[in-house]
């Protein structure tokens, strides 16, 4: 009797343990499993991302309610200039922070594309970004993510034109130091020494950024014109 | 067997694959809401536990609320609160709730906010409109104001069918809440008459002050007319 319940216990331990391998085989070779990471990931990040939309608008809402509380003490009918000015936030519908947090989403996938480096996306995305989203602070950045990919495709010709607009409409900003650089290593590929030469110079005697300073000496040394 | 029975279990131990799906988002991450601000939604379809100081939330679906440097405010969806001690919580129309012993139920979107008092001590402060206290089955509405801040009225006693709708989804023993709820609404509409009938007396005395006043104004001011007018007459000589 023993016998026979052993042998019926080793008969069912054996179909368990093919089925969970079967099961395990699959689960394995199937790849559903990241796929199923991978969606739970990015409906997470779809979440965060509709917080921060839902957030702006009752942010404002808040900054509403606070001016309407200080309203009725500063004045109940505001008749003077910064009266009317403080009053008018509590009308409209226009709500420009949540139009700032779709620009930083747009942003923010076209930068993960970017990482990913499939390039062609990103440059879409990033030409997306700059056309809808032409005043934003973010602009200086796009230009010089899609100044890298024409760089990386060795499109000098688009990529000086990115620089241009950079130099043109950002000249002060930090990005377009960065900027200046890819042009100097353009200059060194076309074997324009003397011209990369006098950019770098210049690079180091506007922008007082270490990092961007360290880099174009680093290069004035490499072509062998540190002369500073 | 007993050795076979632990290698099924120790083998099934191995093959079990533990997933979490997240229910409760909290943004940022990583944050305690202590030195910090916080938010916290509910994204699953269901009502989920949240725990606060000594607060037991029930957050419907997709409900937001704010942990600030330790003060908590509700800001948008379904909220049952159930304090275990003194609490207090604000909103984005109602500046202070503070709750003894008790719990509330909380509904709003950006432009109302509902408060329906459940049990204990419930009182709220809503600016330019004072305190209220909320009674069991007590509901008040505050809405988005213009210039003036928010708009409220009283507070007004509703039915079981409408606590029904809103308590179902949020707690398991919602029967037993509205059975309970069913018995208090006597008493809190006889408070409530009473507190009307302050106020409706208040009224109809300020009424009386006011014609009274007006009265003895009138008076002073044909008395002064009529002395000036003799001081007229006899500076004159017109008689």
């Amino acid at each position: 009797m023993l016998k026979y319940v052993f042998h019926i216990g080793a008969i069912m331990f054996s179909l368990i343990f093919m089925l969970c391998m079967n099961g395990l085989f699959l689960a394995h070779f199937s790849d559903t499993t990241s796929y199923e990471k991978t969606i739970a990931n990015l409906s997470l990040e779809n979440q965060r991302n509709l917080l921060e939309i839902e957030m702006q608008e009752i942010e404002m809402q808040e900054f509403k309610q606070e001016v309407a509380d200080i309203i009725p003490e500063y004045s109940n009918a505001p008749k003077d200039y910064s009266g009317r000015q403080l009053a008018s936030v509590l009308g409209g519908y226009v709500n420009p922070p949540i139009d700032e947090s779709l620009s930083k989403i747009l942003l923010r996938r076209a930068k993960s594309l970017y990482n990913e480096k499939d390039f062609v996306k990103a440059k879409k995305a990033l030409k997306k970004y700059i056309t809808k989203y032409p005043h934003s602070t973010f602009v200086p950045e796009s230009y010089l993510m899609l100044l890298n990919i024409e760089f990386k495709n060795k499109n000098y010709e688009q990529t000086m034109k990115y620089i241009d607009k950079l130099v043109s409409s950002y000249p002060d900003n930090e990005i377009t130091a960065y900027g200046l650089l890819v042009l100097g290593e353009i200059m060194e590929r076309q074997e324009r020494i003397e011209d990369a030469s006098v950019l770098y110079k210049t690079i180091i005697n506007s922008f007082e950024i270490k990092q961007v300073q360290r880099k174009a000496r680093k290069e004035l040394k490499n072509i062998g014109l540190d002369d500073l | 067997m007993k050795i076979f029975l632990k290698a099924v279990l120790i083998f099934f131990a191995f093959t079990l694959e533990i997933t979490i799906h997240a229910q409760i988002i909290k943004s940022p991450e990583a944050c305690n809401g202590e030195n910090e601000s916080c938010v916290i939604k509910n994204i699953s379809d269901k009502t989920q536990s949240y725990q606060f100081e000594n607060m037991n939330l029930r957050l419907g679906k997709g409900a937001i609320l704010r942990i600030s440097f330790g003060e908590l405010k509700l800001l948008t969806g379904e909220f049952f609160v159930e304090c275990l001690a003194t609490c207090m919580m604000s909103a984005l129309y109602i500046d202070k709730i503070q709750v003894n012993l008790g719990s509330l139920y909380f509904r709003a979107n950006v432009h109302k906010n509902e408060i329906l008092g459940i049990s204990g001590d419930i009182v709220h402060k809503v600016k330019s409109h004072g305190r209220f206290v909320l009674l069991p089955t007590m509901l008040q509405t505050v809405e988005k104001g213009n210039l003036l801040g928010s708009k409220t009225e009283m507070p007004h006693v509703i039915s079981d069918l409408q606590i029904k709708s809103r308590l179902s989804h949020l707690t398991k023993n919602s029967k037993q809440l509205i059975q309970s709820l069913s018995k208090q609404r006597r008493h809190t509409i006889d408070a409530l008459a009473e507190v009307n009938k302050q106020i409706i007396n208040r009224k109809i005395n300020n009424h009386k002050d006011t014609v009274k006043r007006k009265k003895i104004q009138k008076k002073q001011y044909g008395d002064e007319s009529y002395r000036l007018r003799l001081l007229f007459r006899k500076k004159n000589s017109v008689y």
